[in-house]
């Protein structure tokens, strides 16, 4: 299972991939032109911002998606074949649950402000055999198209070393103190800095 | 790396050839860069990035939900604006440095400070001081050399607001006056180069349509202090072009022999490097090796060939490749376009990679100070390097491979040439025949195309394509930098091209013409005018036609196209062509979009001004339609006949 995933610590706000998924979503498909359609085509997701740290946000076309369990008039519905969650705006009613439930914040309000919208996991682009735009284009790695369980193992690899480091540091310091109590106190808290 | 990549260059099998040795080498090209690049920085596509000051970096959405100002408050028409001031002033300093380089030189020589150059052209000299109001009668030809180097000097040093000498020597009235109008005559390049960036800092201009009259008197600054005062100085330094038939592509270079390839764009140290190859061809041959064969890359391959038949390499997006021919030995370069992969890519090769200007250098590279007033031992310092090389490489027994690619090019047509070309057609009137194919629609119009190749655009072969579209509909092509090798390498400098692609109007032209000028063949349909700086040969011609025929260049049914264009230099350029009236075509797109402003004047106001416009088209079809239409609307303007 393949998703756009983000790694913030890569992310350099240059929004490129808020461009290109305006862009992607565009009628002409072209920046130059793109640029002078209206109304303007809406970027799907957005870089947001906390002190040392840029977070690109979108959906994460969930699993078990509140967004769609929550929509009162069906108008969430999963598409099969590129495994996104979508929101038909045709039959949205603007009600906004969606927006309430989202965990992400990742659904936004259109222009007219009385439709939600949101990432449709460049649907379109995958059934070309093309990957997202944002991860496409994103020039940091900082978002990427990757299959989720490799992600998930990665992490535990990464686990496994930074725990191994934490451990090594946590020895250093019982080598020089007395009390096993004191030492494990230290390494767990080696352990939960990381 | 990918080792599948198999990007082709139209007609240039050596171009595939050797981008797989690279890949096999492990050498990475600038396609494969570009590659990773991809997609580029909308922003900067759009010319809405700005890093002008420290509040920023600050970049507009296009879209409107996000930033509309920069933090400063400057609006995406005053961010583009400015941003395209200063890349029009980096490609004006470019030129005006090259340019003032051979003024110095011009009074070096006329000093006796620079024993390696002398005075070659002494009729162009006389003439141009003629044109300067420097006196010439009875007076040895050093002094007026000294004082034509010095009226060009004084340009650079300019502080009373004057317009330039060389605007005052060189423009015709018509043109002088409708800048003038405009106000967009300059004073002194230095002092334009130092207000638009001083304007441009944060801060200062904020009006977009003053910024863009800025750009346009950089135009002026780039013709007139940088092309066209470089051009006449080095052709009387080095000579004036005279046609020349030459070898293009990879197998100029010599299995046996000490290549030295030479890479950039002033002719001073090449010429001398060109010159000690021969003279020192007895080490060559000590060291094993046949002889010393110089080669010419980039625009020093056009300087080189127009005047010494030097063979011609190739252009600046193949530079990488001729070192992985693994057969250069050395590798001289002075300023502009060098890659800086390239000193990199020579350590694999064990290629010796030489800079010698001061503000060019690479800490893989090998050094030499060259200055003018010890060119000879310079240059044959330079030489010894590539001879030590050939040694070197052949102990070490790297692996070369030169592509079996050639072809012929008829190089070297300047102004002068060509009006004694066709003076063999009608002596009194050697424009005439020109003047009259043109009002006759057996020349539907004339198209410069010039610049660069972009690895973005040499995939699709652009400048070829639309070279022959243009052809098809009898349009004359000359042409000037980098495109002139890409249409050497293509077969488009040759009496054959002129049988296989042009149109049968065009076709009656030249052939008799060439029948007239003894060619043996009709004239090549794409003439080759030389370097980038030789752009003013252009002008000059056009100006030579629309004196001829009474009216103003902006008038003409002609157009400029840098089809592949790169770098800031062509904005410059197209920057003065924009200035002289002049439809100019540009791919990729220049970066204006960003900016409702700048696309409303550069595409309707200022056509409707002074007759210059901008025309955006990224494929050869839309490229030559566009100019197709422009040409038939100047000419149905004139009443001429509509082919
Ligand atoms: S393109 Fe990548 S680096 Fe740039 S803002 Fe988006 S996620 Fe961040
Ligand atoms: S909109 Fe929110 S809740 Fe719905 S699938 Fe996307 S991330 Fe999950
Ligand atoms: S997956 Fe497509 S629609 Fe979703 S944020 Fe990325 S580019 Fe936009
Ligand atoms: S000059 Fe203005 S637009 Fe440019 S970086 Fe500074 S604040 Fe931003």
């Amino acid at each position: 299972m393949r998703r756009v995933v983000y790694d913030p610590l890569k992310c350099t706000a240059c929004k490129t991939c808020e461009l290109q998924c305006s862009v992607a979503h565009s009628r002409s498909g072209d920046l130059l032109a793109a640029i002078f359609e209206s109304p303007p085509p809406l970027p799907r997701l957005s870089v947001a911002w906390t002190p040392g740290v840029n977070v690109p946000v979108k959906c994460a076309h969930c699993e078990t998606a509140p967004c769609l369990l929550g929509c009162p008039v069906g108008a969430i519905r999963r598409e099969g074949k590129s495994d996104s969650v979508l929101i038909d705006e045709d039959r949205c009613i603007g009600c906004f649950s969606c927006v309430l439930l989202c965990p992400y914040g990742a659904v936004r309000l259109s222009f007219d402000r009385k439709r939600a919208y949101k990432c449709d996991g460049c649907a379109d682009r995958i059934s070309e055999g093309l990957e997202p735009a944002c991860s496409f284009s994103c020039p940091t790695g900082a978002l990427a198209w990757r299959e989720v369980e490799e992600v998930a193992r990665e992490k535990t690899a990464l686990t496994a070393v930074r725990d191994a480091a934490a451990l090594a540091r946590g020895g250093e310091i019982a080598a020089g103190e007395g009390s096993p109590l004191g030492t494990i106190l230290k390494m767990r808290e080696e352990m939960a800095r990381g | 790396m990918d080792k599948t990549n198999d990007r082709t260059v139209y007609a240039n099998p050596g171009d595939i050839e050797l981008t797989r040795k690279a890949a096999d080498d492990n050498v990475e090209l600038v396609a494969d860069r570009l590659r990773k690049m991809m997609p580029e920085c909308g922003f900067g596509e759009l010319g809405t990035c700005c890093v002008m000051c420290y509040m920023g970096p600050c970049r507009i959405d296009p879209f409107g939900l996000g930033a509309r100002t920069g933090v400063c408050g400057a609006t995406p028409d005053v961010i583009v604006a400015r941003n395209f001031l200063r890349s029009a002033t980096g490609g004006a300093a470019s030129h005006a440095g090259h340019a003032r380089e051979l003024a110095i030189l011009l009074l070096e020589i006329a000093e006796g400070k620079a024993p390696g150059y002398k005075v070659r052209e002494e009729g162009k000299l006389l003439s141009l001081a003629g044109k300067l109001g420097v006196p010439v009668d009875g007076r040895p030809v050093d002094a007026v050399a000294g004082d034509v180097a010095r009226k060009a000097l004084e340009d650079f040093g300019r502080q009373d607001g004057k317009p330039m000498n060389w605007i005052r020597a060189r423009s015709s009235r018509i043109e002088y006056a409708k800048w003038e109008k405009l106000g967009l005559i300059v004073s002194n390049p230095h002092n334009e180069i130092e207000t638009a960036m001083h304007r441009t800092s944060m801060g200062n201009d904020a009006d977009p349509l003053n910024l863009w009259v800025a750009t346009l008197r950089m135009g002026m600054v780039d013709n007139f202090a940088g092309l066209m005062l470089a051009t006449d100085l080095s052709d009387i330094i080095f000579g004036i072009p005279t046609p020349k038939v030459v070898t293009a592509n990879y197998s100029v270079l010599k299995e046996g022999e000490v290549n030295i390839a030479c890479h950039g764009h002033n002719p001073i140290l090449a010429s001398k490097v060109a010159e000690w190859a021969d003279r020192l061809e007895g080490e060559a041959k000590a060291a094993g090796a046949g002889r010393v064969n110089v080669v010419g890359i980039c625009c020093i391959g056009n300087e080189l060939v127009m005047r010494y038949g030097v063979p011609y390499a190739g252009h600046e997006a193949q530079t990488e490749l001729f070192l992985a021919t693994g057969a250069i030995d050395a590798m001289v370069v002075d300023m502009q376009c060098i890659m800086p992969s390239l000193p990199v890519i020579a350590k694999c090769y064990k290629t010796r990679f030489i800079t010698t200007v001061p503000f060019v250098r690479h800490p893989e590279a090998i050094h030499v100070d060259f200055n003018t007033g010890a060119a000879d031992e310079r240059a044959q310092e330079i030489v010894r390097h590539g001879i030590a090389a050939y040694k070197e490489r052949k102990a070490a027994g790297i692996r070369t491979r030169i592509p079996d690619v050639s072809s012929k090019a008829l190089t070297g047509i300047s102004v002068e040439t060509l009006v004694s070309v066709l003076s063999t057609v009608d002596a009194k009137d050697p424009l005439k025949p020109v003047i009259d194919a043109i009002a006759a629609g057996e020349i539907l119009g004339a198209v410069g195309m010039v610049g660069c190749p972009n690895p973005k655009l040499r995939d699709g072969a652009m400048t070829e394509k639309m070279a022959e579209g243009l052809l098809r509909n009898n349009v004359l092509i000359v042409t000037t930098g980098c495109v002139n090798h890409i249409l050497a390498q293509g077969g488009f400098l040759t009496s054959e091209a002129t049988e296989r692609y042009a149109g049968p109007r065009l076709k009656k032209v030249l052939t008799a013409i060439g029948q007239a000028a003894g060619l043996g063949g009709p004239l090549p349909p794409v003439l080759h005018m030389g370097s980038c700086v030789d752009n003013s040969r252009i002008y000059d011609l056009l100006a030579a036609l629309a004196g001829k025929l009474g009216v103003e260049i902006s008038q003409l049914p002609v157009a400029g196209s840098a089809p592949e264009f790169i770098t800031e230099k062509a904005i410059s350029i197209g920057s003065f062509f924009l200035a002289a009236g002049i439809l100019v075509h540009l791919a990729p797109a220049p970066r204006v979009f960003g900016s409702p402003f700048a696309v409303s004047l550069l595409t309707e106001k200022l056509p409707a001004l002074n007759g210059g416009k901008v025309l955006v088209a990224a494929t050869p079809e839309a490229a030559v339609s566009g100019i197709l239409a422009h040409l038939r609307e100047k000419r149905q303007a004139l009443g001429l006949a509509q082919a």
